[in-house]
């Protein structure tokens, strides 16, 4: 008998012992797979569905609660690049007048002006 | 995507036979039916919007880790049962016990037979379903899902999550070894 045959006659053993189980046995099996059937007609199949039911997937509640740090970061970052630029536009304002005598070169030498060119560049 | 109905006629079709692996592998039938319970609510939960064709590898994998489950847990409980075994009574024996209520009534199938002719195949079996469960589990997994459960190589492969080859390496070594132990016990199928 080679292999193959070897495992079929076994196999042919084994369906009897399948189809010799006890009552108490096959009733358990019939209850199990009605519970599971149940469950099958209530689940959603959709994923849209299923996120009402379960809860939103990780990733979503990943990204939920990422999302409004990395909002928060992204507006600190622009507010404080825009207060640089700001700055930068206001002394660039001051040497163009300068360069156009709008603004005499002994306004530096005024201690005002001095605190107030301070007070800018902080 | 697997109809209600289709999942029923599947289920069906496969409880038995997935109860008879969990009992080879666990050996006590409330456990393995608890398992069969599991394994049925895991794949109607996770893969109904499968194909049919795809049903039984994935059912028999998730047969196969919720046992493994099973041991991992019963391993745990181990630890705490010696813990507090010392410290509890042992367990008197419960004499009350009819042992009319654990017969079974005689299987309609068998019943043309002759009463030494049964006895004879009860014993055939007890002894094939003994060497089955002394086979080391990757063998008796591959021997049930080609031969029992008639899945091809790929799809036995998908189910236990190895290459082919092993799956054809593992069912060689287990019909070789339950037809060795067949055959030193007199048993001819």
């Amino acid at each position: 008998m080679n292999e193959n045959q070897t495992a079929y006659a076994i196999r042919r053993e084994l369906d009897q012992a399948a189809e010799s189980l006890p009552s108490s046995v096959t009733e358990r099996l019939q209850r199990a797979r009605a519970q599971s059937l149940d469950h099958m007609a209530d689940q959603p199949t959709s994923f849209w569905r299923r996120s009402q039911v379960d809860g939103p997937p990780m990733f979503t509640r990943f990204a939920m609660t990422a999302l409004p740090v990395l909002v928060v970061t992204i507006g600190a970052f622009g507010i404080s690049q825009w207060s640089v630029d700001r700055q930068t536009e206001e002394l660039a304002a001051l040497d163009e007048a300068v360069l156009l005598d709008e603004l005499p070169l002994t306004a530096y030498a005024d201690k005002g002006f001095g605190v107030f060119m301070q007070n800018t560049r902080q | 995507m697997a109809t209600r109905r289709e999942m029923d006629q599947f289920l069906a079709s496969v409880e038995r036979r997935a109860f008879k692996q969990a009992m080879y592998a666990v050996r006590d039938e409330h456990t393995a039916l608890d398992i069969v319970q599991d394994a049925m609510l895991k794949l109607v939960k996770s893969y109904a919007e499968r194909p049919v064709a795809e049903l039984a590898p994935l059912f028999f994998r998730i047969l196969k880790n919720t046992t493994t489950d099973h041991f991992r847990r019963q391993k745990v409980r181990n630890v705490w049962t010696t813990l507090l075994s010392a410290l509890t009574p042992g367990d008197t024996d419960d004499g009350d016990r009819d042992i009319l209520e654990s017969l079974e009534p005689n299987d309609p199938k068998w019943q043309d037979q002759s009463a030494a002719d049964q006895v004879d195949r009860a014993q055939t079996l007890t002894i094939i379903e003994n060497e089955i469960k002394k086979l080391p589990g990757r063998q008796r997994e591959a021997f049930m899902l080609r031969y029992w459960e008639e899945l091809n190589v790929a799809e036995t492969a998908q189910s236990m999550g190895c290459s082919e080859g092993s799956v054809k390496t593992h069912c060689s070594r287990a019909t070789r070894t339950l037809a060795k132990a067949l055959s030193a016990r007199g048993i001819t199928l």
